[in-house]
């Protein structure tokens, strides 16, 4: 009857925390490129916090979660969710509410995503990205709807394959899907609407 | 089923006892309990107190579909002890601090350290004083019980 021992914590102060999150990822969506701070929480393994900021305050019951693979073979964060959020894993890409990928490498192709429907295109896939570093310095120009000015971002997602695959996930407005960069405690958001280009330091 | 298995059904059947318990208990009583734990454990938490509404959820003669019965107040906490046990705790009222006592209780219950001492303390006096409201009611029923009978009718 020894209860597993290593199981974390959530938020300290839970409505205070999520409405943070969901106020600076607001502010995130609506300012394509700004990057923001969430609250601070514990979290596991290889998972950056802000990561698990998003899932402590988006995930619940009703969640599809799709999850890469180095995240799927992490027994503690799989209960972590199971125990917080309640929310479901699923295998398949194309009906999850939300992916979380760890590791670049994980990354598959941005299609493989649901980008909605004509009737609900808010039921697209959003697509958490763990990065190593997002910078205001250098990396590719964000274009659109609430971009004023030259507005850059810099992370290691952005390669020709990705930006290529962004370029068609433009395309399809109204559908598609839309990009959290997470890295340490901070998040950029990638929304639908954004063009990027004109990349200078790669 | 195998010995283990066996052993485990037990084991969930006798936390499920004292899980039940500590959340019929009054607040009084886990405070009283509480107070008289000489060394205190540590604990942390991995839920904070909170309450909030559940959906309560029901079949038809318990065999049709479930529906929504309605939705009642609940508080709920899971702690971790600074020995690694871990606890939760549920009550079917608006009272953080009820929740926070039943998961530290629980906790408490797993570890052999404490359990004798918390069961004598705290689990016991709460399941003699459920049984003995129980055995009241059941009087105070008993008392009105109305035995229905059809006498033979038709027979000359």
């Amino acid at each position: 009857m020894v209860s597993n021992t290593e199981m974390i914590k959530g938020f300290d102060n839970p409505e205070y925390a999520s409405q943070q999150v969901f106020r600076q990822v607001m502010n995130a969506m609506a300012r394509p490129g700004t990057v923001v701070d969430l609250p601070d929480v514990d979290t596991v393994g290889s998972l950056h916090t802000a990561s698990m900021a998003l899932c402590l305050s988006f995930f619940d019951y009703e969640t599809t979660v799709w999850l890469s693979d180095g995240l799927k073979k992490n027994e503690l964060f799989n209960q972590t969710l199971q125990f917080h959020c309640g929310c479901s894993i699923t295998e398949n890409p194309s009906t999850a509410g939300f992916a979380l990928i760890g590791d670049l490498m994980d990354l598959p192709s941005l299609s493989v995503f649901s980008p909605g429907n004509e009737e609900y295109p808010d039921r697209s896939t959003s697509v958490v990205i763990q990065v190593d570093y997002l910078s205001h310095m250098g990396g590719v120009r964000l274009q659109g709807p609430g971009v004023k000015g030259d507005v850059r971002l810099d992370a290691p997602v952005f390669t020709i394959d990705f930006l290529q695959q962004w370029n068609e996930n433009h395309q399809i407005f109204p559908l598609g899907v839309d990009v959290y960069l997470a890295c340490g405690r901070q998040v950029a958001v990638l929304p639908r609407t954004v063009m990027l280009g004109d990349v200078r330091c790669m | 089923m195998n010995s283990a298995e066996q052993m485990k059904t037990m084991d969930i059947e006798r936390r499920r006892r004292w899980i039940g318990l500590l959340a019929k208990a009054t607040l009084q009583e886990l405070e009283q309990g509480w107070s008289q734990i000489e060394s205190k454990p540590e604990y942390t938490f991995i839920r904070v107190p909170e309450t909030g509404q559940i959906m309560i959820r029901a079949r038809t003669g318990g065999v049709g579909p479930q529906f929504n019965l309605g939705e009642m107040t609940m508080s709920r906490c899971a702690v971790r002890l600074a020995n690694g046990y871990i606890g939760f705790g549920y009550t079917a009222k608006h009272q953080k601090r009820h929740a926070e006592l039943a998961a530290v209780f629980d906790a408490m219950m797993q570890d052999p350290v404490y359990r004798s001492m918390i069961e004598t303390t705290v689990i016991e006096p709460v399941a003699d004083r459920e049984q003995h409201k129980r055995s009241v009611s059941a009087t105070k029923i008993a008392s009105t019980n109305v035995d229905f009978f059809t006498l033979v009718r038709g027979d000359d």
